[in-house]
């Protein structure tokens, strides 16, 4: 290698094969460093594989780069020794690292190294790091504590041991923790030593010993507990139970007598007693303490025998169950929930004895029992406790346990079982009913909606609403004559309301209703049509003069029948408004309208400061725009800056909400101004937002609001201006720009037309792919639009002015493609609509207040139907005679595909991505994938991890193209590389790096984007930000290669010039020598984008 | 492990509760396991921050709260208009003896520790998700919970209520057509943006964080509890402590419990976990949680969830299985899913009221039998992430296969006088 000739060359005497060797071992730990953290696992264990092979010491060199927190960045070590510690190694391998970090822990680390080395020998440490554990126990107790007994040998327990001689205080507490966790006399014989010596003596340890102990079920507790009995009885019993528990865990079954013995000895509660039944009769169940039958058994003992019957399988009922009328109800209770649980089928005689008992639990508890002896058997018994007089709880255990074997096909049973029962009995199963959603039984629940009795009546309508899913919206309207109250009205209403959301329009449940009831009913509609809403009811209860209705409406179409009522009747229709402001249906853009428009009819500060709270849900560019100046306002300020950051993060799911600089600079503001705040959860999303949002996405305004700059006038077509001269055209624009004023105005930011011609207002600028918003109004009868590439048209008009109602939004002078609104989305005539416009190539697609009414269309060119609609043209507004105004007017342009401008097609150059699909390149099709006209590569997808090539090779050309990284991004323009190997070196590369990065702080230069990797520094700053687009320019002529960023040459060399001695970094490039070869993306496991790639091939002949 | 079957059932539903102090439930004495209604349930809140200021709203009365900064306890106590009891540290308020639920609200690392604590003191427990930061201490709370005959319940409720995100409808209709095969067996759920779940990265941690100096009124040391003594800062405290490892899982600890529940129990998997875990991940830093791009779980009988991290496939499903698909908004490749859902029986009724389960003592539908099997996973995926590789694991014995690294993290150290 030329690297090591010349240092031997360069120094005789004072080098020595030992520092050679350490420089080259330098070398490569930083090279194996630097690529920490790791793109994947592939490349976490290559790079472990490399550290290993480099011996202890490099693991001492990580170490002691360790450093205190705070005094410097020491990443990439802790990434690179946690990678060793968790790394599945062979026992050889285990030994190298384990030595190297017992090394490095003896050096001189900072203390929050040493404490990170330990910690991460917990993962793996083994007996031969017990001594450096033991020797750090003074220093960091815990850490060392706990890295001993995770080796958990006998070794290691030796070690505990030793070590609670040798430290005191605190730090015993760990060691004790820690011998809880050996199964070994050794241990459990000091956690005996430290339980006897009492807890004054220990107070640190006394508890966790004690802890300990039982979690060992030692036996050797029992008479120390005991001893605790006089002092603390309940605590001394809890630990006896649990005691016990632990031994049966184990499966140690001969202690637990005992310890019952002591408990039922020392006042045992219920619980306490029950309990150690329960254990005694799992693990003796004949034992005497027991009680064998009911006979001669207290209250208590009864009682808890009868609970720990339940789950002691291993004792038979029979002699309990023979008794079962002496005990308590109480404990008749606990048997029959045994009886049940164990399906013992022989009490059935005893469970019916006890149906008859006079204590309702009881009843209760023998029904559910009987039910899961007998199965479908026990309805016959049961019916009469459903249709007869039982008391309620009764009637409804007997109706739930009944139900569970019939099911919804059984219906003429349940129907006649309701008809035989009394009251309670209806009730219950009215309620069952309800619970099912049964409408199969809408008979049923019919007749109790009309049933004489209140309590059936209200349990009827109770359920009306969860079964009026399944019933015929006619059958539900004859429900409405036979309501008797408020209450009842109410439930009608809600039920309708649960209709109307199974139904895919409110209008289907409306019509039927005001058809029904239209003449007659119309106090009934006005309770009931609010629940449901829609347009079809919002029409009939506005031709009456009741506002009640409209307070409590439902859907949003009622605000704009609200939002005049503002200012008559106040706060009643100001809340209403508001509270429809969150209903789903409503976009974002219609949202903003209405809000815009109450913003000027409020007048309190409060109620300002509501409204701008409002738009916090509106995630669109216009609510933005509109929230932002409020910034500045003092007052409003803080409720701006909480909106405004709602309305720009992104929604649940995405990644991006708005973006852009303009965008972005808002936010800024409004971070400042929340930092004042209180607002914890705010601060954290913002923060992060703002660190990765795109700055690409800004839209512009075409109207400054204050008068017609950027617009003139309307000469003739764009084929007729394509014919003229450009003097004439010259001057029939200056003519047609002369009499703009006479027709257009602008007036309070708006856009105003109040001529009475067809003179269109056009923007002076031509647009090619485009979002288009923009707000519009017209009054009666008015007519407008919206010319694209200076054609027409996007229909404005009065959907009303002709019979047919056809809304705005459509293409309206296409002939073979679709002319009319997919729906009628207009706004009342005579307020603020808004416009969403999107062209791409030859489609439109046009939302408007929000909803699509256009979509994807294409626009037909009306000046010459046999052409395609031009590729690019002004925007127009067109002038009808009739009076309009136009407000907030911003466009964002859209660049999609390989685009070649024309100049570049002129001088030969060719697209190399198609925008749609990888055709011409090999290679990696998996990581590398084309997605919104762009090639990006995203790591991890499954792919090879390998490269993308050209298919065809070239030797002399110029690349250009356009390309965005992430943070800390990394890949490689390959150039004459052949397909296999690595191009850096087979071939040369040109790096593609985010400069930024604070991992790529320390690189060499020739690592920098846009060097010749490894051979060719380039010059730094040119690059944007990661999430900026920039272009790059690549030109390789014979041996001179020429790098261009963002304008900027960075880069221009003679290869051979430059590597004449040596490369730069000292490797065999013998890519250097090829003049031929494919292109390539080299990716490194960062996401990347590329897009716009045209090549000017020169491989045949010189072109100067 | 708990030999007889039995035995838990027992547990269940006796509701007498033994413990160091004495409690058995107000109102579940000598069989009446009737309550009267008027017998309103009392809660104290353990970690009042801006979750378990939450919990103030949720069933049953406030009558004490405990937090180791003072100006948490300040905050909550604003909202709250009657006496209660406020406490620093925790066990002083499992000592007050007319508290029936324990809210635990805490960041995650101290959760195992506390419901420990709060079984043996005689409280039922209404605790947050994540259940707990290390399996271990999983296995320990529902050791606790069933030696001490205690109701536990986690603070998620997908699985029985609510719109289940993007799917836009709740769990119940998916459960149904799953349970009635009409996609088929086995099945692989997806979990990405595309599928409608949002895993928020960003509560990846900072490296290279500058010590801080500890506010008056935070007592730290209570604040770390179990959790290695490292020094302060205000990046990895409140709210941000989401992003350490020593605390939490990162976005998969926020979500995942969430999203991972549900998907348990639609696939049947509330007794069991995946015998594999794959990760794709740049590596993971040592302290910091960081993001990943994807993760898969696989079961014995080959059903799958994918935690689609960087939502590579936009078409995925959100359940693929032999016999069809079924998308977000319930579109399918079977025709009138929503139909199909609505005539088909409904699935084993669950407890959603915890009160009731307090009171009859019987399971909540989200307890800490399958809250700590859906936690596993989110732990499973913490693992592998850590460690940078695959996993195989034995779901009965819950441990991992031939890994020691992995099974020296099921149980981890726990500082100074704690433990599980």
């Amino acid at each position: 290698m030329h690297k090591i000739y010349s240092t031997i060359v360069g120094c005789f005497l004072t080098c020595s094969v030992v520092s050679l060797a350490m420089a080259q071992e330098d070398m490569n730990i930083d090279t194996i460093l630097q690529q920490f953290p790791a793109r994947d696992m592939a490349h976490q264990t290559h790079l472990v594989d490399q550290l290993i092979q480099l011996g202890p010491d490099a693991i001492v060199t990580l170490g002691l780069g360790l450093k205190n927190m705070g005094t410097g960045d020491d990443n990439q070590q802790r990434l690179a020794l946690s990678a060793l510690a968790k790394a599945k190694k062979s026992p050889d391998e285990l030994v190298t690292v384990e030595t190297g970090f017992g090394q490095a822990l003896r050096e001189e680390i900072p203390i929050d190294g040493q404490m990170f080395l330990i910690e991460q020998l917990q993962s793996f440490g083994t007996d031969a790091s017990i001594e450096v554990f033991q020797d750090k126990v003074k220093l960091l107790c815990e850490p060392s504590v706990h890295a001993i007994r995770q080796i958990r040998s006998s070794h290691s327990l030796d070690a505990l041991l030793e070590t609670y001689e040798e430290i005191d205080g605190y730090c015993r507490q760990a060691v004790v923790k820690s011998l809880a966790d050996y199964n070994d006399p050794k241990a459990l014989s000091l956690l005996k030593q430290i339980v006897t010596s009492g807890p004054a003596s220990n107070s640190l340890t006394y508890d966790l010993a004690l802890d300990g102990l039982i979690k060992h079920g030692d036996k050797s507790l029992i008479p120390i507990l005991e001893g605790m009995l006089a002092e603390n009885p309940t605590r001394a019993k809890a630990l006896m139970i649990q005691l016990a528990n632990v031994q049966w865990e184990k499966g140690l079954t001969t202690h637990q007598a005992e310890i019952a013995e002591i408990i039922l000895d020392n006042s045992p509660t219920i619980a306490e007693r029950t309990a150690m039944y329960q254990i005694l009769c799992e693990s003796h169940r004949g034992h005497t303490l027991l009680p064998q039958d009911f006979r001669r058994t207290s209250e208590d003992e009864a009682l808890a025998m009868s609970t720990a019957l339940e789950y002691c399988a291993e004792i038979p009922l029979d002699p309990y169950v023979d008794q079962i009328q002496r005990i308590s109800p109480a404990a008749q209770v606990q048997m029959l929930q045994a009886i049940a649980d164990r399906k013992f089928i022989p009490a059935i005689p005893e469970v019916n004895e006890l149906l008859k008992s006079h204590d309702e639990e009881v009843q209760m508890a023998a029904i559910r029992a009987l039910s899961t002896l007998e199965g479908e058997q026990c309805l016959a018994t049961l019916r009469p406790f459903v249709t007869g007089n039982k008391p309620p709880h009764v009637v409804k255990a007997a109706a739930e346990e009944s139900m569970r074997w019939i099911d919804s096909s059984q219906v003429f049973t349940l129907e006649k079982m309701y008809e035989e029962s009394a009251v309670t009995g209806k009730v219950a199963l009215l309620g069952l009913i309800g619970h099912r959603h049964w409408s199969e039984l809408w008979t049923t629940v019919k007749s109790g909606l009309d049933d004489e009795n209140a309590d059936v009546r209200t349990a009827a309508y109770d359920i009306l609403p969860r079964v009026s899913a399944g019933v015929p919206i006619r059958e539900l309207t004859t429900v409405a004559p036979i309501v008797q109250s408020e209450h009842e009205l109410e439930q009608l209403r809600y039920a309708l309301q649960a209709k109307s959301r199974t139904v895919s329009s409110p209008d289907s449940i409306a019509i039927p209703l005001v058809e029904t009831f239209g003449k007659s009913g119309r106090k009934l509609l006005e309770e009931i049509l609010p629940g449901i809403g829609g347009r079809a009811g919002l029409e009939y209860i506005q031709e009456g003069d009741n506002l009640k209705p409209l307070m409590a409406w439902s859907t949003p179409e009622a605000i704009h029948t609200l939002m005049p009522l503002v200012e008559t009747e106040g706060s009643e229709a100001y809340s209403e408004i508001m509270r429809l402001m969150r209903h789903p249906e409503l976009t974002c853009e219609q949202r903003v309208l209405h809000l815009r428009k109450l913003m000027e009819i409020v007048e309190s500060e409060q109620a300002q400061k509501d409204v701008l709270s409002a738009f916090r849900m509106s995630k669109c560019y216009g609510a933005f725009r509109y929230v932002t100046p409020y910034l500045k306002d003092s007052i409003m300020q803080m409720t701006a800056a909480e909106s405004l950051v709602s309305i720009v993060l992104p929604p649940s799911g995405e990644q991006y909400g708005l973006t852009g600089v303009e965008v972005k600079e808002a936010l800024m503001q409004a971070d400042t101004i929340l930092r004042e705040s209180d607002n914890e959860y705010g601060n954290a999303f913002l923060d992060n937002y703002l660190s990765v949002m795109p700055l690409t996405g800004d839209f512009e305004a075409l109207f400054n609001g204050q008068d017609l700059e950027g617009w003139q006038g309307l000469v003739g077509n764009p084929i007729t201006r394509d014919t003229m001269y450009p003097i004439d055209l010259q001057r029939a624009q200056m003519e047609a720009n002369g009499k703009v004023n006479e027709s257009w105005k602008v007036e309070d930011g708006k856009i105003l037309f109040f001529g009475d011609g067809f003179d269109n207002l056009c923007t002076e600028r031509e647009f090619r792919d485009f979002e288009l918003l923009i707000d519009w109004k017209i009054e009666k009868d008015g007519d407008s639009g919206l010319y694209l590439r200076g054609s027409p048209q996007v229909q404005i008009w009065d959907p009303y002015r002709e019979d047919d109602t056809i809304g705005s939004g459509g293409l309206f002078n296409n002939e073979k493609h679709a002319s009319e609104p997919l729906i009628l989305a207009d706004n009342p005539v005579g307020e603020w609509n808004n416009f969403r416009i999107i062209m791409i190539d030859d489609r439109v697609t046009v939302y408007l207040n929000g909803q699509l009414v256009t979509d994807h269309v294409v626009l037909e060119n009306f000046w010459d139907r046999s052409l395609p609609i031009f590729r690019e043209g002004h925007i127009e507004l067109q002038a009808h005679t009739t009076p309009l105004q136009f407000r907030d007017i911003y466009i964002r342009e859209i660049e999609v595909g390989p685009d070649l401008n024309e100049r570049e097609i002129n001088e030969g150059y060719v697209s190399l991505f198609d925008g749609v699909s990888l055709a011409g390149w090999v290679g990696n099709k998996v990581d590398y994938v084309v997605e919104n006209g762009e090639i990006a590569i995203y790591p991890g997808l499954g792919g090879s991890g390998g490269n993308l090539y050209t298919e065809k090779e070239y030797s002399d050309f110029i690349l250009k193209f356009d390309f965005q990284l992430t943070p800390g991004a990394n890949n490689g323009l390959g150039i004459h590389a052949p397909l296999e190997g690595d191009a850096a070196y087979l071939g040369k590369e040109i790096q593609i790096l985010d400069n930024s990065a604070e991992k790529y702080a320390n690189l060499k230069e020739y690592q920098y984007h846009g060097s010749v990797y490894g051979l060719i520094p380039a010059d730094r700053g040119a690059l944007n930000p990661p999430g900026e687009w920039n272009s790059m320019e690549v030109s390789v002529r014979s041996n001179r290669i020429g790098v261009t960023v963002n304008g900027t040459r960075i880069l221009y060399d003679d290869i051979n010039r430059a590597t004449e001695n040596d490369t730069l970094d000292g490797k065999e490039h013998p890519g250097i020598q090829r003049t031929n070869g494919h292109i390539g993306f080299l990716g490194h496991g960062s996401e990347v984008h590329f897009k716009n790639i045209r090549i000017l091939d020169m491989s045949e002949g010189t072109i100067e | 492990m708990i030999k007889n079957n039995n035995r838990r059932k027992f547990l269940r539903n006796l509701g007498l509760g033994v413990g160091a102090f004495t409690i058995v439930p107000r109102h579940v004495l000598g069989g009446n396991g009737f309550v009267a209604p008027s017998d309103k349930l009392t809660k104290g809140i353990i970690g009042v921050g801006v979750m378990g200021r939450g919990h103030i709203n949720y069933e049953g009365e406030v009558v004490a709260i405990c937090d180791v900064d003072t100006k948490h306890l300040e905050k909550a106590q604003a909202l709250i208009d009657r006496e209660i009891h406020v406490y620093e540290d925790f066990r002083e308020l499992l000592a007050q003896e007319d508290i029936d639920v324990v809210h635990i609200a805490t960041p995650p690392h101290w959760h195992g520790t506390m419901a420990v604590a709060a079984a043996k003191a005689g409280k039922d427990i209404w605790c947050e998700k994540p259940m707990t930061r290390t399996i271990g201490e999983g296995l320990a709370v529902q050791k606790a919970v069933n030696n001490y005959n205690r109701m536990f319940r986690l603070n998620t409720w997908f699985r029985f209520e609510s719109i289940f995100y993007g799917m836009g409808v709740p769990v119940q209709p998916i459960k149904k057509l799953v349970q009635n095969r009409v996609f088929g067996w086995p099945l692989k759920i997806t979990l990405s943006a595309s599928t409608g779940f949002d895993w928020k990265f960003y509560w990846s941690g900072k490296t290279n964080l500058e010590p801080d100096p500890i506010p008056d009124n935070l007592n730290y040391n209570m604040w770390l509890g179990p959790a290695p003594m490292k020094p302060y800062s205000a990046e990895r405290s409140h709210v941000k402590f989401r992003g350490y490892w020593d605390y939490d899982g990162g976005g998969l600890g926020d979500m995942g419990q969430h999203y991972l529940d549900p998907c348990q129990y639609i696939l049947e998997k509330d007794e069991t976990g995946p015998i594999r875990v794959e990760i794709d991940a740049p590596q993971q830093h040592p302290e910091a949680a960081g993001t990943w791009r994807r993760i898969r779980y696989t079961y014995e009988d080959g059903c799958q969830i994918i935690l689609d991290g960087a939502n590579r496939d936009k078409e995925a499903a959100f359940i693929e299985g032999p016999l069809g698909k079924l998308y977000p908004g319930m579109r399918s490749t079977i025709p009138d899913v929503i139909g199909l859902a609505a005539s088909l029986q409904d699935p084993e009724p669950q407890v959603s009221s915890f009160s009731h389960s307090v009171r009859t003592r019987q399971k909540f539908a989200l307890n800490e039998q399958n809250g700590h099997r859906s936690c596993s996973l989110i732990n499973l995926g913490v693992i592998a992430l850590r460690l940078g590789r695959n996993l195989d694991y034995d779901p009965v014995n819950q441990e991992f296969v031939d890994d020691h690294a992995a099974n020296r993290m099921i149980h981890q150290p726990m500082r100074s006088e704690w433990t599980v």
